[in-house]
């Protein structure tokens, strides 16, 4: 009974933060205006238009509502629920609780694709992100194979070699940078939603909405690919499945982070906040991981923007929050396996 | 039935050579010898997951290592010698995990697909445990979840390490268990052991292998033989026979 409250909570979590965050801001807004003026909009757009309800609220809710708020709040959650999934499918796919996307490199190759695209290539941002995500999970693997065996500590190992590696890249993209371009990256890179609107909505949400899907319906699978080598005698074939999610998980990640820079420690997180509550069974972790995600995100990037005069890059953020849990998680698992 | 017919296979410096035996439905052949004769590298070679150089593994006629993952999990459980749990699933979960073959990749399981887990598990008198941490478990009782993972698939051939490091009363109590499975469902199981005497209980069949080959293989009575045995593990021993059971001892070099 207990149980099934909690699995409510975290299930309609996005629903209650939503509108929540809509309402916080320099301009506050009541929940009642915003309920009515997006159940006009969904009215209007169902009908074509032939109905309208007659509002009687400030011009300035709906400016405030649809350019501002509503893409930076859907973007953020787009990208939490992306960061939360891809962390639990790679701690699974390395059977190793203490990796995600920032961590093995994926975020670091992602980023200086698309800084690569941004400052010098005439390519699509998206598309070098995802590449370079490829190539570094490609060397961080290759680096922490050590006679045949990825250990924990290995991968941690080769994450930090191949993060250091792109940052560095990165940095000499920026250091050759034309200075009307460079303060912009700067402030992408952290990591910040502040930039998003309708058109990166959707650029974000056709690679994270199929993303998700995917996993979602792979998602048992992961509970046996998670057994390692072992899973082989289970019937899979164990490195195309790798490839399969892997992919899955760099495009997804290359979404994000081409649009909001690095998040680190989102995907580290979330899936175990999952796991302690309901166990490591992934047909209720990946659903779970990608609710709770976009809650989080939310959540953050509201106090990202409304704690200080300024904004706070969400990236800056969610890091100091998540330096404390990987402690604990650290401990916990003694760097090893798992000792629950 | 399983049949192997001049296995050889070489990695390094480490060789099998022409391994040849054959088990009926039902029976068990017990690969015996000492540490690093390479017990579970044949083991590995009959499943597949090393390459064999030439075809040379049939179940039911079938040339079996050529078959897809998928088609082979679903001919044959192999409950593999020591097993890292990644997470602390139920112990529900990790038999329903023997099912993947029949599961396409979208797909979960189901109710009735958790049902039969629980089945195999009362079968192995582990159903308590259901909904316990896999990881809590101790040696014994996770080497019988595992071969409920195995079972579930309802193979035809049963591969099997299970000794690997429990002590006596679960040895003892899984290879009872396995004796009374392969009977009951007609399986063709391999073990590997290194003890003797415990072989000479169990199996129908035993081969003993020393450094990659199989030095003779037969019904117990036969290969339970001093000068064999001698030959196999470099130690002297004595051989006893006790209600029709060859019973194998140690000469003691020093006399107390």
């Amino acid at each position: 009974m207990n149980r099934k409250l909690v699995l409510l909570f975290f299930l309609v979590s996005p629903i209650l933060s939503f509108f929540f965050t809509l309402c916080i801001g320099a301009y506050p807004l009541p929940l009642s205006a915003i309920v009515h003026i997006i159940a006009a909009k969904i009215l209007e757009i169902v009908t074509f238009g032939r109905f309208t309800l007659d509002l009687n609220y400030p011009p300035v809710y709906e400016t405030i509502l649809f350019q501002i708020r509503l893409p930076r709040v859907i973007t953020a959650m787009l990208v939490g629920s992306a960061l939360a999934v891809s962390g639990a499918v790679l701690q699974a796919t390395f059977r190793n609780p203490l990796v995600d996307s920032y961590i093995i490199g994926i975020s670091a190759g992602a980023a200086f694709g698309a800084a690569l695209a941004i400052g010098f290539l005439p390519a699509s941002v998206e598309v070098l992100a995802f590449v370079f995500s490829m190539v570094a999970m490609f060397l961080t693997y290759t680096l922490a194979r050590i006679s045949g065996k990825v250990t924990v500590i290995t991968l941690i190992l080769a994450g930090i070699i191949i993060n250091a590696f792109f940052s560095a890249l990165t940095s000499l993209l920026k250091f050759l940078m034309e200075h009307e371009k460079l303060a912009g990256v700067v402030y992408w890179l952290m990591g910040s939603f502040a930039t998003a609107n309708w058109n990166v909505v959707l650029r974000v949400a056709v690679p994270v909405i199929a993303g998700c899907i995917v996993v979602h319906l792979m998602r048992w699978h992961l509970n046996v690919l998670s057994m390692g080598e072992e899973a082989q005698i289970l019937g899979i074939d164990v490195g195309k499945m790798r490839v399969v999610y892997i992919s899955v998980v760099s495009l997804m990640t290359a979404a994000a982070v081409a649009h909001c820079g690095i998040i680190g420690w989102v995907g580290l997180i979330m899936p175990h906040i999952v796991r302690m509550a309901f166990g490591p069974d992934h047909k209720s972790l990946i659903p779970l991981s990608i609710a709770l995600g976009s809650t989080f995100m939310v959540l953050a990037d509201t106090l990202a923007r409304s704690i200080a005069t300024y904004e706070i890059p969400i990236g800056i953020l969610t890091t100091l929050l998540g330096i404390p849990f990987f402690t604990y998680l650290l401990r916990k698992t003694r760097g090893g396996g798992w000792n629950a | 039935m399983l049949k192997v017919e001049g296995l050889s296979f070489s990695y390094g410096d480490f060789t099998v050579e022409n391994v040849c035996f054959e088990v009926k439905d039902g029976e068990i052949l017990t690969l015996l010898g000492p540490n690093g004769s390479g017990k579970t590298t044949i083991l590995k070679n009959v499943y597949g997951l090393l390459r064999p150089k030439k075809k040379c593994v049939f179940v039911d006629g079938k040339d079996f290592p050529s078959l897809s993952l998928k088609e082979r999990a679903k001919l044959a459980g192999y409950v593999p010698q020591s097993h890292h749990p990644p997470f602390p699933y139920t112990v529900l979960d990790v038999v329903v995990m023997g099912l993947t073959s029949q599961l396409s990749v979208f797909e979960s399981p189901r109710e009735e697909h958790y049902k039969r887990a629980l089945e195999k598990l009362r079968l192995l008198g582990m159903e308590r445990f259901k909904d316990r941490p896999y990881t809590q478990l101790s040696g014994g009782q996770l080497q019988l979840v595992l071969i409920a993972r195995a079972l579930i698939q309802e193979p035809r051939v049963l591969l099997d390490e299970p000794t690997a490091h429990l002590d006596f009363k679960n040895q003892v109590k899984i290879l009872g268990i396995i004796k009374r499975l392969t009977r009951e469902e007609k399986i063709a199981a391999v073990i590997t052991l290194h003890d003797p005497n415990l072989a000479s209980v169990y199996s129908d069949k035993i081969a003993l292998v020393k450094e990659g080959e199989i030095k003779a293989v037969g019904v117990p009575r036969e290969i339970l033989r001093e000068e064999i045995l001698r030959e196999v593990y470099s130690v002297p021993v004595q051989i006893f026979e006790l209600n029709g059971f060859r019973v194998v001892m140690p000469v003691m070099e020093v006399t107390i």
